[in-house]
């Protein structure tokens, strides 16, 4: 795990040297966003996430997510407790990542600009947990520009996370998750 | 009797109030203010970045959550969304300090001085690592 961070970096700038070659392009963001939803009657509860990992890579459409647990953040400083400490678990479970492609990458030209429908497939590790999903985007090609928005649902329990009887009322079944990335081409 | 009756409501309603207070404190409690948090721990972005790269379960678990005062040279800032994104000693494998939209409003004179280049120390909770340290609800100890 220890130099994790500098094989990925130099396998991506192989990557990218590469790309001068052909089209192929990486596009990259430490600061995207992921924000997350919970609405019931009687409480709503909202976390956002500004320090979200991304890579995309054009040849093959793989995408990948990271982000750490703790980054998110809540208006309510006692929320933002409880879910750290009893639902996340994030100092057993520092991060959460997302590794996946696009299935539909014959439908996106990422040399022309225009916006495009993208169709995912990946797995999402959560709280020690994996789970597959499929989920739709919309990626705006814009010059060397990047953008990526997200809407779906998971739900806490596919995740291994237990809510006590006395809050289940206060905590929606599906989670609505927001993606919103910008990202830039990445050249080093 | 009447008077007995009387104390008694009285103390009734006291515990009463006491009660309410102390559900919406609990409740309602505000953010740690991070310009009145003494650091846990006082670094250089170097030591702090390396620390975590030789071992990150260790650095973990110092550094998990805890309020980490840094020195080290910008690389870059970046702006959005009223949020200061200020990263130290290399953009990707540094240390990414967030200065979130409200401690940017009550710093901005100082934020927009920072340039890069500029040696400074930043206080910040530490959230973990991935491509980098990444420390948020920063505020900028001196420059």
């Amino acid at each position: 795990m220890k130099n994790m961070n500098k094989y990925i970096l130099i396998f991506i700038a192989f990557l990218a040297i590469g790309s001068t070659v052909s089209a192929q392009k990486t596009f990259y963001t430490k600061s995207g966003y992921i924000g997350f939803f919970s609405t019931t009657p009687l409480e709503n509860i909202e976390a956002r996430n500004n320090q979200v990992v991304s890579f995309i890579k054009t040849d093959k459409g793989s995408l990948s997510f990271g982000l750490l647990v703790k980054s998110f953040k809540f208006k309510n400083a006692l929320m933002e407790e409880h879910f750290n400490e009893n639902y996340a678990e994030s100092d057993k479970f520092p991060k959460a990542k997302f590794k996946g492609t696009i299935t539909n990458l014959n439908e996106i030209d990422f040399d022309k600009d225009g916006v495009y429908n993208a169709e995912i497939h990946g797995k999402i590790t959560f709280h020690g947990v994996s789970k597959e999903v499929n989920v739709k985007s919309t990626l705006t090609v814009n010059e060397n520009k990047l953008k990526g928005k997200s809407t779906f649902y998971l739900k806490p329990s596919d995740f291994n996370i237990d809510i006590p009887s006395v809050v289940r009322a206060k905590i929606a079944k599906e989670i609505t998750i927001n993606v919103d990335i910008d990202y830039k081409i990445y050249k080093k | 009797m009447n008077k007995k009756v009387k104390i008694l409501m009285v103390f009734l309603i006291l515990g009463l109030l006491a009660g309410f207070g102390a559900y919406y404190y609990t409740f309602h409690k505000p953010h740690k203010n991070t310009f009145n948090l003494k650091a846990d721990y006082s670094v250089k972005a170097q030591n702090l970045f390396s620390n975590f790269e030789e071992d990150e379960d260790k650095a973990n678990t110092k550094y998990l959550g805890k309020i980490i005062e840094v020195e080290g040279k910008v690389v870059g800032i970046k702006k959005f969304s009223d949020n200061f994104e200020i990263s130290l000693m290399d953009d990707l494998e540094g240390v990414t300090c967030l200065v979130d939209s409200n401690y940017a409003v009550q710093q901005k004179a100082i934020l927009d001085k920072i340039k890069v280049d500029d040696i400074i120390k930043i206080k910040g909770q530490c959230n973990g690592y991935l491509m980098g340290v990444k420390l948020d609800r920063c505020v900028v100890v001196s420059k």
